[in-house]
């Protein structure tokens, strides 16, 4: 029995309920911190809950507080993940500053004269704003949902899976993809897609369906582009999702199976709902950065092609085409505090009409 | 047991963390001291005949680090010791993709290097007004070879603010546009030589009926803007007014400043693009093309765009394509003075917080020498290249070192001798300040600072708007209405108002 275990029993009384807690979290709070890089966002969210609640957290908190002393080690384990997060997500934030500052390289950040809210006017009154906005949000809630419902398919698929050796194996060719640069990604999707003779066309023409001029159709990309998305990312997801699975204790489906429960029965009633906690962290955190296109992605695959920019172009692309010229740290950055406050904003209200659904699924 | 087993790791875990924190803290700190260089002789190094100091220079490029490299640059810093100059050469290669940002950003920081390339097109209109770059001039004053090697109309018309603030790196003064021409077709198809755009757009629709396989003309999606030029038979004459400010604003010989698509003759090459398009003189998916230069190459098509560069990009068509002959065509008219502004794209600069300024110079008019200025562009003679002839060579490794970055000058660039005579023709052309009428902006720097945000909406308005309408996707007229009414949104009256003040502030001024 490790340590964690312990610790744990000694928290709640009902053990269930513990792991419940405790037990399909862990492996989602790891992966929270992997993915976290709004954890400003969350400290500033719990700063600003309500009195009430906040009463309830500090009882919380005192409790931590006394089952902190009686194993300091776990503290101590901390203290370098809370290090390296003040020094590359806390420190950096002073460069906010750069958004509200004529930036100038002699100068420096502080020395730099002030221009107020100057910045954001060139990508608040540009008449692409809707646009961008646009397609950013719906090529990122396209992405979580096609990520996701692809995610649990493989990982309950994967736990489904008995023999172990090949159950590994899916697991790693699955996950592949995710290590594959985006540059490489839109060569492939070139080879595919583009070209004189695109290599999707030929299987249609072999299928006897006609051909599609795939880059002139800018309102095929929001899903040729999830396709790509889930192909490349679903993976990474999934494991999170199976690491998630493999914390539901066996008991549950055992007693499942006495009770006649088939397996997909056992998938619908026990493994999914026990995952919506994780799914819905995971989720959240996503939105946390809904509003930042995925540049090396878009990039990488459209370029320049502006006959899908209808469809494709997004906050992130937007801007790179117009510092082009200019290169101007201060517009960038406003660009950038815009698409975090947003973020932000979006994470807080998403949560809380979480929390009113279901406590356990909530951020905070 | 298991308690102290723990406690093992966390000490572990503690311990390798500080380790590696004070180990960030004291980089951070020593750096200064170790590259301070000045005086600093490196160890290696030194000790010859009464040989002066060597300090080591610093240097930030683009681009990948050429293969051979570490060879050719030992050679140069063994040259450099031999001939007691003082210094010796590093120089590292920053990818592309992070070079603008890695530079601003270690200039932000001080961080010490002794030189770098610059350009208008990368940060050095902020540079410069930061204040953070050295001006040359009293630097440049008195190392002849350096001065010799560029021609004076070039220095003079590449000073920002009346001031050197970087050396014109560049071996022509303005490209001049064309085509390169399959010459076997178009004798296949008994079509006489090409003199003018007529002839050049007969020869295209001539592969079209004749060659069904080929794409007539085959351009890059990146490049496909340049056909509003290309095919504006106005180009070709004398009476092409108009020189860029920005991309976007032209000032024209009565010294006004105009949006581009108020210069005569603007529709000229976009309502070919529209014709072309439609009659698959362009192939079908022009518009996400990336592999042009290797098609043509292949044979897969009858016409490439040409620039006056110096850049050889046709030896496999002619090695590998049986019975391939190429001319380059520049359907210009006799006695043709284009307009320049004997601007170069790249600058070499040294930052203000380098100490070693007067090094770095005297490197650079060292490299203004022919021979080490051949070492260190073209590799070591005999194994990296050959020379044919008095300005010819013939490359027999894979060195290429990128010229623009350094070492490119108009006096002393060799042509390779793969280089058909047509094209270095035209390089020969370009790279004489005396074929060009300069033009009304010649020495004048716009300052884009007081309308960023304007030039911030316009910029990408040219990927959007005019890039597919060059490919001809889209009609002349409804794309032209979409730009002028954009760019007015954006604010390109203030625009042309403040680029106008500048102008006239600098016409009054010389």
């Amino acid at each position: 029995m490790t340590l964690f275990d312990g610790f744990l029993i000694k928290t709640e009384n009902d053990e269930y309920s513990t792991w419940r807690r405790y037990g399909s979290l862990g492996s989602v709070r790891m992966s929270q911190a992997i993915l976290a890089n709004n954890s400003p966002a969350i400290a500033f969210a719990l700063s600003v809950l309500r009195t009430k609640e906040i009463v309830a957290l500090k009882n919380k908190i005192m409790e931590s507080y006394r089952q902190a002393f009686k194993s300091p080690f776990l503290i101590l384990l901390a203290v370098p993940g809370l290090i390296t997060l003040f020094i590359f997500n806390y420190l950096p934030m002073y460069g906010v500053l750069l958004a509200f500052k004529d930036f100038d390289y002699s100068k420096g950040i502080w020395g730099s004269s002030w221009v107020g809210l100057k910045n954001f006017e060139y990508f608040l009154t540009s008449s692409q704003l809707f646009v961008v906005i646009r397609n950013t949000l719906l090529l990122n809630v396209a992405f979580i949902v096609s990520q996701t419902i692809a995610a649990l398919a493989i990982a309950v698929l994967l736990n489904e899976i008995r023999i172990k050796w090949f159950a590994r194996l899916s697991q790693s060719v699955i996950f592949l993809p995710y290590f594959m640069s985006w540059i490489v990604v839109g060569m492939i999707t070139q080879s595919m897609l583009g070209g004189q003779n695109p290599t999707v066309n030929e299987w249609l023409i072999q299928l006897g369906l006609s051909e599609v001029n795939w880059y002139f159709e800018a309102h095929l990309w929001p899903w040729i582009l999830s396709v790509i998305k889930v192909w490349h990312g679903a993976g990474y997801f999934a494991i999170i999702y199976l690491a998630a699975i493999t914390s539901i204790p066996e008991d549950l489906y055992e007693a499942a199976k006495i009770d006649g429960a088939s397996r997909f029965q056992a998938v619908r009633k026990i493994t999914l709902p026990l995952l919506i906690p994780t799914i819905s962290i995971l989720t959240l955190l996503l939105i946390g950065r809904i509003f930042n296109g995925d540049f090396a992605m878009i990039y990488a695959i459209v370029g320049d092609n502006s006959l899908l920019f209808p469809t494709t172009d997004v906050i992130d692309t937007y801007v790179y085409r117009s510092m082009r010229v200019l290169n101007d740290f201060g517009m960038s950055s406003a660009v950038g505090l815009f698409q975090s406050v947003m973020g932000l904003v979006l994470v807080l209200a998403v949560n809380s009409f979480v929390r009113r659904v279901s406590k356990e699924s909530a951020l905070f | 047991m298991k308690k102290w087993r723990w406690m093992g790791a966390v000490t572990v875990v503690l311990l390798l963390a500080a380790v590696s924190l004070s180990a960030c803290s004291s980089n951070g700190n020593s750096k200064p001291n170790a590259e301070n260089g000045a005086g600093t002789p490196t160890a290696s190094e030194g000790n010859a005949e009464k040989p002066k100091e060597i300090v080591e220079l610093k240097a930030l490029f683009p681009g990948d680090t050429p293969q051979g490299f570490d060879e050719v640059m030992a050679a140069v810093n063994e040259k450099l010791k031999k001939d007691n100059i003082g210094a010796s050469l590093k120089i590292q290669f920053i990818p592309w993709s992070d070079y603008g940002n890695t530079t601003s950003v270690k200039i932000a920081a001080n961080e010490q290097f002794d030189m770098f390339l610059e350009a208008p097109w990368l940060h050095m209109g902020q540079m410069i007004a930061s204040d953070s770059i050295y001006a040359l001039d009293e630097f440049v004053e008195g190392r002849e070879e350096l001065k010799q090697s560029i021609p004076e109309m070039m220095w003079e018309a590449n000073k920002f603010n009346g001031k050197i603030m970087g050396i014109p790196l560049g071996t022509t003064q303005t490209m001049v546009y064309g085509f390169q021409v399959r010459k076997d077709l178009r004798e296949k198809y008994g079509l006489p030589e090409i003199k003018t755009l007529d002839d050049m757009v007969n020869f295209l629709y001539a592969v079209k009926e004749n060659d069904k396989d080929l794409i007539p003309f085959v351009v890059d999606q990146r490049t496909a803007g340049h056909n509003a030029q290309r095919f504006n038979s106005l180009y070709y004459t004398n009476d092409y007014d108009g020189f860029a400010v920005t991309n976007e604003f032209l000032a024209t010989s009565d010294k006004k400043v105009i949006p581009i698509y108020e210069r005569p003759g603007y529709e000229n090459g976009y309502k070919y693009s529209e014709q072309f398009y439609k009659d698959g003189i362009f192939h079908k998916n022009i518009m996400q093309e990336q592999n042009a230069a290797t098609l043509f190459n292949q044979g897969k098509a009858a016409s490439y765009p040409y620039y006056s560069d110096g850049v050889v990009n046709y030896t496999d068509l002619l090695k590998n394509v049986p019975g391939a002959e190429l001319e380059i065509v520049v359907p210009a008219v006799d006695g043709w003075k284009p307009l320049s502004d004997f601007k170069q794209w790249n600058f070499l600069s040294v930052p203000k917080y380098s100490k070693n300024v007067e090094l770095v110079m005297d490197v650079m008019n060292w490299l203004s020498i022919k021979e080490n200025h051949d070492l260190l562009e073209y590799g070591i003679q005999g194994k990296d290249w050959n020379p044919v002839g008095e300005s010819g060579y013939e490359s027999i490794s894979d060195y290429s070192f990128p010229g623009y970055v350094m070492t490119w000058r108009p006096q002393l660039a060799r042509t390779p001798s793969t280089m058909i005579a047509d094209d270095k023709k035209w390089v020969d052309f370009s790279k004489d300040a005396n074929n060009f009428s300069p033009a009304v902006t010649t020495g004048f720097t716009a300052n884009l600072d007081a309308v960023k945000t304007e030039i911030a909406q316009i910029t990408p308005l040219n990927e959007q708007i005019l890039s597919p309408m060059a490919a001809g996707l889209h009609k002349f007229e409804d794309g032209i209405a979409k730009y002028k009414s954009e760019m007015e949104r954006a604010g390109s009256q203030k625009v042309i108002e403040e680029l106008q003040k500048q102008l006239d502030a600098f016409l009054a001024g010389k």
